[in-house]
């Protein structure tokens, strides 16, 4: 009856595979979830151009302070992207799971998890890009009150980042402290 | 050099300066601390040179109109994204280079961007400690 079960006849073909083959193929594709956060960044700075493009042709005497703040703003936005990179290029070319001692479907998965986890880069890229486009917008309109545009947008956008940084940990963790090998 | 080469060249400064006590602290606390120093004098360097290509590449984005600039700072950002995974990739694959270094040199523009900004300001902070009776 067991035989029957489709995800039970799954898991026992995947145990025929040698054992550093499973986790690296699970490492393959742990990398390739991460690198999905890549998007985030990508449309948050797309955002904050085309805010500053606006806030240009709105009032083009403070085109240097509108290009000034989105310049920082998105500077900012780029961090999840790279944090993201970092985990895809360790368990590519860093892995520490292969060496590592336990059960090797639990180690696999924790190769997908770490990807997995990184997806929540997607949020603070776009978010901070939102905030670096709005504080443009915003140094556009009213350029006077630059400094104070400035200062609320980079305390949104460090708020920001906090769950990027969440991700990063949970995603180290599965890779350097696996806390799950010690509970078998 | 383009509009925001004032505030480029105070970034450029101080990141530099932070890269440099980044270095000095690890020569004073690491064991082996010439990999640690050369990676992150390369992540700096690289970090630096992506903060001027963001600079360009928004300078150019702002006289466009807005659709045109999100997919041209779009685009522009995913070369950047390539040539950052290039250095990590460096730093991981080389033995004489410390990945962590070379992470640390990339995101040293960042914090500077944000502490530069965000701390720049000392009377904002000394009126939180303020109490409003005092006022």
């Amino acid at each position: 009856m067991d035989n029957a079960n489709f995800i039970v006849r799954f898991l026992t073909w995947l145990m025929t595979f040698d054992r550093k083959a499973l986790i690296l193929a699970a490492s393959a594709i742990g990398a390739g979830f991460a690198m999905i956060a890549g998007i985030g960044p990508g449309v948050g700075q797309g955002y904050a151009a085309g805010k500053g493009a606006e806030a240009v042709s709105i009032n083009p005497k403070a085109s240097k302070q509108a290009t000034m703040v989105m310049l920082l703003g998105a500077a900012v936005a780029e961090t999840s992207g790279i944090l993201a990179l970092v985990v895809a290029l360790i368990l590519l070319f860093g892995n520490p799971l292969v060496t590592q001692q336990g059960a090797v479907l639990i180690l696999a998965a924790s190769a997908i998890g770490a990807g997995l986890s990184m997806i929540a880069g997607i949020g603070p890229g776009i978010g901070q890009g939102y905030a670096a486009g709005k504080g443009t917008e915003a140094t556009g309109r009213r350029p006077q009150y630059q400094s104070n545009v400035v200062r609320a947008m980079f305390l949104g956008q460090a708020v920001a980042q906090t769950t990027g940084i969440y991700a990063l940990i949970i995603s180290l963790v599965l890779m350097f402290a696996n806390p799950l090998v010690r509970l078998l | 050099m383009g509009y925001t080469w004032d505030i480029q060249v105070k970034i450029f400064k101080y990141t530099l300066i932070a890269a440099a006590v980044f270095a000095g602290c690890s020569a004073l606390f690491l064991e082996k601390p010439l990999p640690f120093i050369y990676a992150l004098i390369f992540g700096t360097l690289i970090g630096i040179l992506n903060f001027r290509n963001l600079a360009l590449t928004l300078e150019k984005a702002v006289k466009m109109t807005p659709g045109q600039a999100q997919v041209y700072a779009g685009s522009r950002y995913f070369i950047r994204y390539m040539i950052n995974g290039i250095v990590i990739f460096v730093s991981i694959k080389a033995d004489y280079l410390n990945v962590l270094g070379a992470v640390l040199g990339l995101f040293l523009i960042k914090f500077v961007v944000v502490v530069t900004n965000l701390f720049n300001d000392i009377n904002f902070f000394k009126r939180i400690f303020i109490r409003k009776e005092e006022e």
